[in-house]
């Protein structure tokens, strides 16, 4: 079991003042006569009058519920407003921040959680996108009088094997793989100092482990991936958890791709490799060309770290079910299987879409499958790839997984506007995919795993709401319970 | 020895008038403080050259939407949207997405590559619905490195009999090798006019391209002449071709028999309109004979004939089955057309049981057309602009093709057609899907 660290929620206001709101709350200045009547009147924290000050604050438009939902109610701003100086209306270009599947919602309400570690205020949805398939279209059904629940529990076992270490994480999550180079270092201690603070873990990725990492060691999941970068036998003897990298969901069947701007000196002393030069991640494993060959890749890495559970990544192609099962007789810990939809710090676009089947088909398809084989209670299976929402997570277990690898929400906990911009020239304007020394320092480490840390706690909030409602008492209860999904079927 | 097949590329920028994706709204209220200047990092907002104490229009074209101008601007008074000439990009088949990655293609010859995993609708409808298997082990390079298997994207054009005999002294049927599983189709109303640009592309690639009879002018070797239902043969057209498309209405089949028998060293399609309920009448032609069935679908990949169309994704996949289950499929070349528009869906429709596919609004794209009824092409197009425009696109296509193999451990493009277990239909996988919860069809 390991041990958390004191779990608190602060809230971390972005370093910018103002986000892209759903609503435009407007103050006019010649108007306003800072009587402070509002921040009186509206019960969602709009306005601000701070103590000591005698002006009114400017508007968080980003707490805002909408002048619909307000109107004809004793507190709506506007009409308490005794010098008619507030306007609040819709951001006519609200509906253009991000995509099919992070819509404007899901983008700030994620931004929202992270900020307050609450739940975001009504209106602004958070549990599911318009992608119109999949998740979007996978509703639970909630029974009519649930089963009483005393006290929900949201943890996960991640070794069903009879032997090996027990590690058991308090929420049903871990971090997905972000190597150094794909994001700056700060990214990197933002996402481990938030999963050390929540008793989980977080992956390296395949760009090796900077020593900055070290101190969260009983954390860190290291990743052993075709281009070998800065895998050395005392990072993976450190390691609790060593995660051998067959494929990406993102790029499935392609190799990994640094490209040369992104490769610093110092990524590339840590990848040991030459700096500026674009950096290759072969596919698949040079070494490995059968299930035998597999086998000898997991016991090696046993041999080096014997007290590591070993963790399988893999994609989603047709047989993903025999590849499973091949997975369990060479004896891995952990599945992780890697849907398409799932982030990337570049990929050709062709790969992101058409290349192996969605998550939520593959994983009932392996679950059912390792079921039929009798050999589903020994290994954990891990559902990554495109799962957006504490709502994604939740119905992913009830199609079959164990828990799931969140990789793309942590950095829209960091502000990530989902733009594709990751690897243009210096990188990310935001200071999260780069490694530009000037836009780096926009992503402290302190704020960075603040946000992430609120960002689980609102989705914690989410889970405990949604296993009460089911009459569940963990999620363990709730894998692989068909009953309780209704499906829409996608819209074509 | 292997002669390494290049597409030669070279950056070939859209018109300066080309759609952007997004404007950048600046409101009246802008205190000319410069924040945004130093926030963007393309050089959107500049100040005035005349007086930099004010800040000069925004550059749109150059902006990538990344909000961060949005977010440091005090006083709050910019936008983001997504540009109105973006919108009006056409929709079905050639929307958006489709669109604009052809353009990013034509313009610079590579794999379009973008950060932040996938972004549009979980499926569509078309090539969209199609997913194609990867390998989790295995895979052939294309370069051979590492002990690997090359890649090769050629396939064959003709008729390949079931055995070969050594009595009598029957000729071998005559085979055309293309280096890509492409041919270019005539440029149809949009494009009139650029028959001899088509056939310099088609040259330029190794493929060839088909054109209309009256429209040959004995560019090159690389045009396939094609007549017309009940059009006279102009012998002459001939001359130097090396193959020729017959169109089967009315008496067409007498005319093709008629080529073949006249000149037995061309190769000759014979172009039907696709409709699965015309299988027996594809089948009767392959007896007879047919070295290339050339079948066609409307330009969004509709069946052309029936009530109820279908998509040519699965129309080729059934008849793919029915062919098998004749015995005919292996002697005939199947080559499809319409619908066939982005790259992804060329691998996509081999997989569905194509030999080759036959492409015309992919190119009309890359010149530079919205995909959209209304819009037209840009004039005049230069010749030489246009020729690197599709060789370009050419060469994108070809290198995620090589991708797509790839990954999937296929090393010959001929070993494609009809590989239906190694494409995932959306259908059967939600139909799987759908069978898990309770009640089953959850619609409505
Ligand atoms: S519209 Fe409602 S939520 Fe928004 S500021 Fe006014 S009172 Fe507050
Ligand atoms: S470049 Fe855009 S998509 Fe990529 S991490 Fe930064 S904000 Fe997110
Ligand atoms: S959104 Fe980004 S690229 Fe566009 S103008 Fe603003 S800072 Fe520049
Ligand atoms: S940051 Fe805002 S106020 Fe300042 S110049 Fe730019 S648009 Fe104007």
């Amino acid at each position: 079991m390991v041990e958390a660290e004191p779990l608190r929620v602060v809230s971390a206001p972005s370093y910018i003042w103002r986000t892209v709101n759903k609503y435009a709350v407007e103050i006019l200045p010649d108007a306003c006569i800072d009587c402070g009547i509002c921040a009186q009147v509206c019960p969602y924290d709009v306005y601000e009058m701070k103590p000591g000050l005698v002006h009114i604050s400017a508007p968080k438009s980003s707490n805002c519920i909408g002048p619909h939902n307000c109107e004809g109610q004793s507190f709506f701003c506007v009409d308490n407003c005794p010098t008619d100086a507030i306007r609040v209306g819709e951001n006519a270009y609200y509906e253009d921040l991000g995509d099919d599947r992070w819509p404007a919602d899901l983008i700030t309400s994620t931004w929202y959680m992270s900020e307050t570690g609450q739940l975001p205020p009504p209106g602004i949805e958070s549990r599911i996108g318009d992608s119109g398939g999949g998740f979007d279209r996978l509703h639970f059904v909630f029974p009519e009088d649930p089963e009483p629940v005393e006290e929900v529990d949201t943890s996960l076992d991640l070794n069903r094997r009879p032997w090996g270490p027990r590690i058991r994480t308090p929420i049903p999550i871990y971090g997905a793989a972000m190597s150094y180079g794909s994001v700056s270092l700060n990214v990197m201690l933002s996402r481990i100092r938030a999963a050390k603070a929540w008793g989980t873990f977080c992956s390296t990725g395949e760009g090796g482990y900077p020593e900055a990492l070290i101190p969260y060691a009983d954390h860190v999941i290291t990743q052993v991936a075709t281009g070998l970068f800065g895998v050395s036998e005392a990072s993976i003897q450190r390691a609790p958890i060593v995660e051998i990298k067959y494929a990406q969901g993102a790029k499935p069947g392609l190799g990994g791709h640094l490209l040369a701007d992104k490769n610093t000196p110092d990524v590339a002393r840590i990848r040991e490799a030459v700096e500026k030069t674009s950096l290759f991640s072969p596919f698949p494993f040079h070494s490995v060309y059968s299930v035998e060959d597999h086998k000898k890749h997991v016991d090696w890495l046993r041999s080096v770290n014997p007290d590591a559970l070993i963790s399988v990544k893999v994609s989603t192609p047709v047989d993903v079910d025999m590849v499973a099962v091949g997975s369990y007789y060479a004896g891995t810990n952990i599945l992780n299987l890697d849907g398409g939809y799932g982030g990337t710090g570049a990929a050709p676009d062709i790969a992101k879409k058409n290349i192996a089947m969605p998550i939520e088909f593959a994983i009932p398809k392996v679950h059912r499958f390792l079921e039929g084989e009798g050999i589903r209670d020994e290994i954990v299976l891990m559902a990554s790839g495109g799962l957006r929402t504490a709502y994604d997570v939740a119905k992913a277990i009830a199609l079959g997984a164990d828990g799931c690898v969140i990789g793309t929400a942590e950095l829209v906990a960091l502000n990530c506007t989902r733009c594709g911009n990751c690897e243009r020239g210096r990188g990310c304007q935001h200071g999260i995919a780069t490694t530009d020394p000037e836009l780096v320092p926009l992503i402290p480490a302190d704020f960075g795993a603040q946000r992430i840390y609120n960002m689980y706690h609102a989705w914690r909030l989410q889970w405990v709401d949604l296993l009460t409602r089911l009459g569940l008492e963990s999620f363990r209860d709730l894998r692989g319970r068909y009953d309780l999904l209704r499906y829409e079927g996608a819209i074509l | 020895m292997y002669e390494r097949y290049e597409i030669p590329i070279q950056l070939a920028s859209p018109p300066k008038e080309a759609p952007r994706r997004f404007q950048v709204i600046r409101g009246e209220d802008c205190i000319h403080c410069g924040t945004c200047v130093t926030a963007c990092p393309y050089g959107v907002h500049l100040k005035q050259e005349a007086d930099a104490r004010l800040m000069a229009l925004p550059e749109d074209d150059l902006c990538v939407g990344c909000q961060r101008c949005v977010m440091e601007c005090p006083v709050g008074v910019l936008d983001i949207g997504v540009h109105p000439d973006f919108r009006a990009i056409g929709k079905g088949t050639f929307r958006p997405r489709v669109v604009t990655r052809i353009w990013d293609e034509a313009a610079s010859g590579r794999i379009p590559v973008s950060g932040a995993g996938y972004r549009g609708p979980f499926v569509q409808p078309g090539f969209d619905a199609i997913w194609t298997d990867m390998s989790e082990i295995v895979r052939p390079t294309r370069d051979g490195i590492h002990g690997r298997e090359y890649i090769s994207t050629a396939v064959d054009l003709g008729r390949k009999p079931p055995y070969l005999t050594w009595e009598d002294d029957e000729p071998f049927p005559p085979i055309l090798e293309i280096p890509v599983p492409f041919l270019l189709n005539p440029p149809g109303a949009i494009g009139r006019g650029l028959e001899p640009l088509v056939a310099r592309a088609a040259a330029e690639l190794g493929t060839y391209a088909i054109l209309e009879a009256s429209d040959v002018r004995g560019e090159n070797g690389h045009v396939i002449p094609r007549f017309a239902a009940e059009e006279e043969v102009d012998w002459d057209l001939l001359d130097g071709a090396r193959a020729v498309e017959v169109d089967d209405a009315g008496d067409g089949l007498a005319t093709y028999h008629a080529i073949k028998e006249a000149r037995p060293d061309l190769v000759a399609f014979l172009r039907m309109p696709l409709r699965f309920d015309a299988r027996e009448a594809y089948a009767d032609r392959i007896r007879a004979g047919v070295d290339v069935l050339h079948l066609y679908a409307d330009p969004h990949g509709r069946e052309i004939g029936p009530e109820e169309t279908r998509f040519i994704a699965p129309v080729l996949r059934d008849l793919d089955q029915y062919l098998v289950e004749e015995g005919l499929r292996d002697e005939v070349t199947i080559l499809a057309s319409g619908g066939v528009v982005a790259s992804e869906h060329v691998p996509k429709a081999l997989l569905c049981g194509a030999d080759a596919v036959g492409l015309d609004t992919t190119y009309l794209v890359a010149l530079g057309w919205n995909g959209n009824p209304e819009g037209g092409l840009p004039s005049p197009i230069r010749t030489q602009w246009g020729v690197q425009r599709i060789t370009n696109w050419a060469n994108a296509c070809r290198d995620q093709l090589l991708e797509i193999m790839g990954a999937m451990g296929i090393r010959d493009a001929r070993r494609m057609a009809g590989e239906i277990g190694r494409a995932m239909f959306h259908e059967d996988l939600e139909r799987e899907f759908m069978a898990l919860f309770p009640g089953g069809n959850g619609h409505g």
